[in-house]
């Protein structure tokens, strides 16, 4: 029997168990991953991860619940199902689930989610991220810190409603950050699931880290005012993706969304369209199903700046008597359990017609932003935040980069941010970091009038 | 094998193999969590996850492997890659760890009543109890948005080394928290609390933290009803109540403090530090009034625990110690670095993380003066019970935070009048300059601090006097 039989026999053996009484979802994913941490660079640590992991979704009468299942065995599988079932049983039903997708469609393939030569690529790995850090060097850096996570997994899905799939998927997330001085940063982030062209995006992601680090040297306080923003796609799908992923039913029922009653209604200029893609090549929240078995499909969100709809499962969609939009995901919610919810895969954004040129065009005083973290929100209804930009951050003069600067914030509100976008660039990256959960392909924006705070002493 | 057995197994292998160093981290968890939305359940789960993980120190490099597959023949196969990934680090500076004497010990949190004794039914009810009462106290429409998260746990851990050290735990810890939204005559004010305490189902047992969220419900709404944008013209003083000092003692110096951080390993992400640039130990970075101290000793908190998890013995930190930075929070490999004993900081959330420098419970030291005392001699200034967003730049020194329940203090009282989202905009060292005074009392809240890749967050109190004052502020943020 080889592995993949095996778990397949372990997933149809819980979905057996789990369905006994009601509705179940059976996930199981074998991942071997790795990573390489670095500082000053050098590797601090290497590491890797082995497991197989069957995570399960029971509804019995309306009741809900999840467990996750490391290293399953038969006998594992038996326990722990017993334990989540008799757990289901004591609780209330939810007005939120409605019951799994029942209409049982046939996915299609997606491209590029799987590159095989991954299996061998934690031999070379130590290697690519040397070049990469020589390439930061050459470009600027004195030291240069980063983190490069590479995986393959094999995806297995039934449910109880007679969906069974599986696909195998790579992926490889790389950031690197380079340093002239403790106060003088660049970042470059590369991420994708096919190697074909590895050794060059990793490459590329360590010299643009080291070229922003170096043009960030002699970096000033920057003034607090209000300012245009030319935002690098690290910090718009940071800012500006935060926004459409809150036009998902779950966040809009909790109050943790400004897009509450604004279906229809235009909140950014005609060049703004936005999709959620689940089919996206090389995209990291591609797949050909969701976690109902929903074929995954590409939809709109924003067309011509015009706020279209949302993300739905199957209990969202017939909520709002529509139909699923193949985005049904099993979400971390707090510690220790699941949500089955609708959710994002991937966020994508139109792409404009500006060159970077264009951009940077001197309309009214202009800041160029590389990078941010620490998205904060004072009213999540209101969509009311501030976010800290880091790394090279700078004046724009004369239509180029010019002054580096340094210690300001943006406060605004994404509502208003939509608004003020003024031009997008040619081309989209898909980012995907730290900061940025959700894979975001989205190009250079410009937004104007952006209020900038700086510390008061 | 039994986990002691596989532990030790797998230390003698790794040692066999001409590794420098190997530690065995056998940790088996249980959570069940529980979650409501205005009064339903929104969802319910329980994880388990039992692994060993395995660090490695081997021809000047560190390997990591995690395996939930607890078998001879596994855990074999996972020191030997440990050991590989170690040696293909192929460092030119070698990594090395400081030395601590190896200790053979067992502690556990005290509980009288586990978690599993509890059926999962009176779990939830205690949410759905609390939010029936805060309805009760209200209405449904004064609160459009309720939700409440419960999140209990429980850990065995076994860790071993080849340096003789054999340390197990038994942990427990509750994590309790609500996120409201009040709705006002002057909008909405969103509030985020946090109760958590280590130790068994006795600690949540009580009707204290139902009440608080329902008194933090009640501060949100006269929030939402009451609060008024007001501009200050000139520098004020303010006064903060434990919840901000907490989050002030965490960011702008705990952070600051970790050495991980100070020696560069957390550069790509997390972040730096501005103490790499100032001489710890002699440098002033506050007043004379500013003491924080990092405890994982306190009993019953959040950030509990008696051993490291490197086996290293847990004390008290004197971060900053009368405005002087006094103090990094240490493991063994930055300890080694700057050639010093750990002081016990090393964490890891599970089998499958590695150990590295972390808080534990910090807060700011009270003072002698009394509440009273703290806000009598003030002419014009704001009290800041509580805050909603805040952030603060990668090395820890540009920092924000908005008041929530905020109100103007006149003539040494504070009056009926609600400060509309105040803003505290201060570097780490204007902020501390500014503290003259602390207050007597100690109040913590539960928070999760999140730092590192693979995200670690990891259970810590924050904490802080009932009041602490800072002079002559001017306060920031973007006029409304």
């Amino acid at each position: 029997m080889t592995e993949k039989e095996t778990l397949q026999d372990l997933v149809d053996h819980a979905l057996k168990i789990a369905s006994t009484d009601g509705q179940a979802v059976v996930q199981a994913r074998e991942v071997l991953e790795h990573q390489i941490r670095i500082s000053n660079s050098e590797i601090d640590i290497f590491k890797q991860w082995k497991y197989t992991i069957l995570e399960v979704f029971v509804a019995i009468e309306g009741r809900i619940g999840t467990t996750e299942i490391y290293n399953p065995t038969r006998k594992v599988v038996d326990s722990e199902l017993a334990d989540l079932i008799k757990f289901v049983r004591s609780l209330q039903p939810t007005p939120l689930f409605s019951g799994l997708q029942e209409n049982i469609r046939t996915p299609t393939k997606v491209d590029q989610l799987y590159d095989k030569r991954i299996h061998d690529f934690p031999d070379r790995a130590p290697d690519v991220v040397t070049a990469a850090l020589n390439q930061a060097k050459k470009a600027g850096a004195r030291r240069t810190a980063g983190s490069f996570f590479f995986d393959e997994t094999q995806n297995v899905l039934e449910t109880s409603q007679g969906f069974s799939g599986e696909f195998p998927a790579s992926s490889y997330r790389i950031t690197l950050r380079s340093f002239v001085d403790s106060e003088s940063q660049g970042q470059g982030i590369a991420v994708g699931r096919m190697l074909s062209d590895i050794e060059n995006q990793i490459t590329q992601a360590g010299h643009e880290s080291g070229e922003i680090a170096k043009l960030a040297v002699g970096g000033k306080q920057g003034k607090a005012g209000t300012y245009d923003l030319v935002m690098h796609p690290t910090v718009a799908a940071d800012v500006l993706g935060s926004l459409a992923e809150g036009a998902n039913p779950l966040l809009l029922m909790m109050g943790m969304s400004p897009l509450k009653d604004k279906i229809g209604e235009k909140l950014a200029p005609d060049v703004l369209s936005i999709w959620d893609d689940g089919r996206k090549p090389n995209g990291l929240g591609s797949a050909p199903f969701d976690f109902e078995g929903t074929p995954t499909q590409k939809s709109p969100i924003f067309q011509q700046g015009v706020l279209q709809g949302v993300v739905h499962n199957a209990s969202s969609a017939r909520m709002a008597q529509t139909n699923s939009t193949g985005n049904c995901q099993l979400v971390n919610f707090g510690m220790g359990s699941k949500l089955v919810i609708p959710a994002f895969s991937n966020v994508v954004f139109s792409e404009g017609d500006a060159s970077f040129e264009e951009l940077l065009e001197p309309q009214r005083p202009t800041i160029y932003v590389t990078s941010d973290w620490y998205m904060r929100y004072t009213n999540q209804l209101e969509g009311t935040f501030s976010t800290i930009p880091r790394d090279g951050m700078f004046l724009i003069e004369k239509g180029e980069i010019g002054q580096p600067i340094q210690k300001l914030r943006i406060a605004d509100n994404l509502l208003r941010m939509y608004a003020n976008i003024e031009a997008l660039g040619k081309t989209a990256r898909q980012v995907q970091w730290w900061e940025v959960a959700t894979p975001t392909f989205i190009p250079f924006v410009r937004v104007k009038d952006v209020p900038m705070t700086a510390a008061t002493q | 094998m039994t986990f002691h057995d596989l532990v030790h197994h797998g230390v003698e292998y790794g040692d066999a193999q001409g590794a420098k160093y190997v530690e065995l981290r056998y940790v088996d968890s249980e959570v069940d969590a529980y979650s409501t939305r205005n009064g339903a359940i929104l969802t319910a789960g329980l994880t388990q996850t039992a692994g060993i993980g395995i660090r490695v120190l081997a021809n000047g490099g560190i390997g990591f492997a995690a395996t939930p597959k607890l078998e001879k023949s596994e855990i074999e196969k996972a020191v030997k890659t440990a050991i590989q990934l170690a040696h293909a680090s192929k460092r030119k500076t070698p990594l090395t760890m400081s030395e601590e004497p190896p200790v053979q010990t067992k502690w556990k949190v005290p509980v009288k009543t586990p978690f599993a004794d509890i059926a999962a039914e009176d779990k939830l009810n205690r949410i759905l109890e609390t939010d029936k009462a805060l309805v009760d106290a209200f209405d449904e429409k004064t609160f459009p948005y309720r939700i409440f998260l419960l999140s209990l746990e429980t850990q065995k851990k076994y860790i071993a080394t080849n340096e003789g050290t054999q340390i197990e735990t038994d942990y427990s810890l509750f994590r309790y928290v609500t996120l409201l939204t009040a709705q006002g005559e002057k909008g909405t004010e969103q509030r985020r609390v946090s109760r958590g305490t280590s130790g068994g189902w006795e600690t949540l047992d009580s009707p204290e933290i139902s009440e608080s969220f329902i008194e933090e419900g009640r501060k949100a709404k006269e929030v939402a009803d009451k609060a008024k944008a007001i501009t200050f013209n000139q520098p004020v003083d303010v006064v903060v109540g434990p919840e901000v000092a907490g989050i002030i003692a965490h960011e702008n110096c705990g952070h600051p403090s970790e050495s991980d951080r100070i020696q560069g390993r957390e550069g790509v992400n997390a972040g730096e530090s501005f103490w790499m640039d100032i001489d710890v130990g002699s440098a002033r970075v506050g007043s004379p009034a500013v003491t924080v101290i990092d405890d994982p000793t306190l009993p019953k908190s959040g950030g509990f625990y008696l051993y490291d998890d490197e086996g290293v013995k847990a004390r008290p930190r004197y971060l900053i110690k009368e405005g002087i930075a006094h103090e990094m929070l240490h493991d063994r490999i930055s300890a080694a670095k700057a050639g010093v004993q750990s002081n016990g900081s090393s964490r890891a959330t599970n089998y499958d993380r590695e150990p590295i420098p972390r808080m534990a419970n910090t807060y700011i030291a009270p003072g002698d003066h009394t509440y009273s005392e703290i806000i009598e001699d003030i002419k014009l200034g704001v009290y800041l019970h509580s805050f909603t967003e805040w952030n603060i730049d990668d090395r820890r020194y540009q920092s924000k935070y908005v008041g929530s329940y905020a109100r103007l203090i006149k003539d040494g009282e504070i009056t009926d009048t609600f400060v509309r989202r105040p803003v505290l905009e201060l570097t780490s060292r204007g902020l501390f300059d500014a503290v003259d005074a602390c207050s007597k009392g100690f109040t913590a809240e539960m928070a999760f601090c999140g730092k590192s890749i693979p995200m670690q967050a990891i259970p810590v109190w924050t904490a802080g006097p009932d009041a602490m004052r800072l002079r002559d502020i001017r306060l920031g943020g973007v006029p409304t």
